[in-house]
């Protein structure tokens, strides 16, 4: 009898396992098909920075930001500012970012490369956008 | 006929750069003498908060006035560029200092810096109506990095620590980085022309 057992139970016990296996397999796919696409969703909301205008100052000077995200430019300051490409930066010296900026207005810009700017209007006052690396995401 | 001419209009431009040394150094005298007196009668005659609100009136409207004769006198894309600047930035600090002032129910009285600025400026703006072409330009710039100096100078070391009131001395704070830019912006104008 209990050889009988024995000859039948494995078989029941290795579709046991199998299907336990299957269903292992099953529910960690899910879940990393889940885990995927909420990295997906992470990736593609995109990253609003502020940069605050005061004090004759880019705030923060420096920003690192990754491909696609935005920076918002805000002029808290008493006389109106714009934002342009960095003398210094040859190949798109003097292309405007943002219009010119009165007290208290805005303007949103989408990176698509690293740069250095300058007020158009004050070129002592300094900034820079940095591509941050993918791994720092 | 043609040398003379030459002679002529390489020798003006000298007289008129020793002019305009002198004038520089005669209001950056005045500013300094003026300071040094303030400061030693501190006790006797203090600048009162009347005082600084004139001074702030006067020392902007010189610089409004100023970039108004550039962008009729001068042809230099950076230079009318930077004057425009002056008159855009030092209207919107006139406009917050009399917004202020009004505020706080002071009513600008002068002093003897008020009148030394007042009668310099009168003098360098016959001076600037005389000039054209390079020599203006660099007479309007050279200027424009004495006198802010000056003025930073002035706002540092005798407007900030006389003034009584927390929010004309944070007015006068605030000004700062405007008139450092400026500084920074007529420096690099100055080594280009």
């Amino acid at each position: 009898m209990n050889f009988i057992r024995l000859n039948h139970n494995p078989s029941a016990l290795s579709r046991g396992i199998t299907f336990i296996l299957y269903f292992a397999f099953l529910s960690t796919s899910l879940a990393a098909t889940r885990v995927q696409n909420s990295a997906l969703q992470v990736k593609q909301k995109t990253v609003i920075h502020q940069v605050n205008i005061v004090g004759f100052k880019f705030v923060p000077e420096r920003l690192e930001v990754a491909v696609g995200d935005r920076v918002t430019w805000t002029n808290n300051d008493i006389a109106p500012h714009s934002v342009i490409i960095s003398q210094s930066n040859t190949a798109k010296k003097g292309k405007e970012i943002t219009p010119r900026l009165e007290p208290k207005q805005s303007f949103s810009f989408q990176v698509t490369d690293g740069i250095n700017y300058q007020c158009g209007i004050h070129p002592s006052m300094q900034g820079k956008i940095i591509i941050q690396s993918v791994d720092k995401r | 006929m043609q040398t003379f001419n030459n002679n002529r209009s390489n020798r003006l431009p000298k007289i008129l750069t020793q002019s305009s040394k002198s004038l520089l150094i005669g209001m950056m005298l005045a500013l300094v003498s003026v300071s040094a007196c303030t400061s030693a009668n501190t006790n006797s005659k203090a600048m009162t908060d009347a005082n600084i609100a004139a001074i702030v009136v006067g020392a902007n409207n010189i610089d409004i006035s100023a970039g108004k004769i550039a962008l009729k006198r001068s042809k230099n894309a950076q230079v009318r560029q930077f004057a425009q600047t002056m008159i855009t930035d030092h209207t919107s600090v006139l406009e917050a200092a009399v917004a202020l002032v009004t505020k706080l129910g002071v009513t600008p009285v002068n002093n003897d810096l008020v009148a030394t600025l007042a009668a310099q400026s009168q003098q360098h703006e016959q001076h600037l109506n005389a000039l054209s072409g390079k020599a203006f330009d660099k007479a309007y710039i050279d200027h424009e990095v004495a006198y802010h100096q000056a003025v930073i100078g002035v706002i540092e070391k005798q407007l900030i620590p006389s003034a009584k009131n927390a929010e004309l001395k944070a007015m006068l704070v605030s000004v700062l980085p405007a008139f450092r830019a400026h500084l920074d912006h007529c420096k690099m104008i100055q080594s280009k022309i």
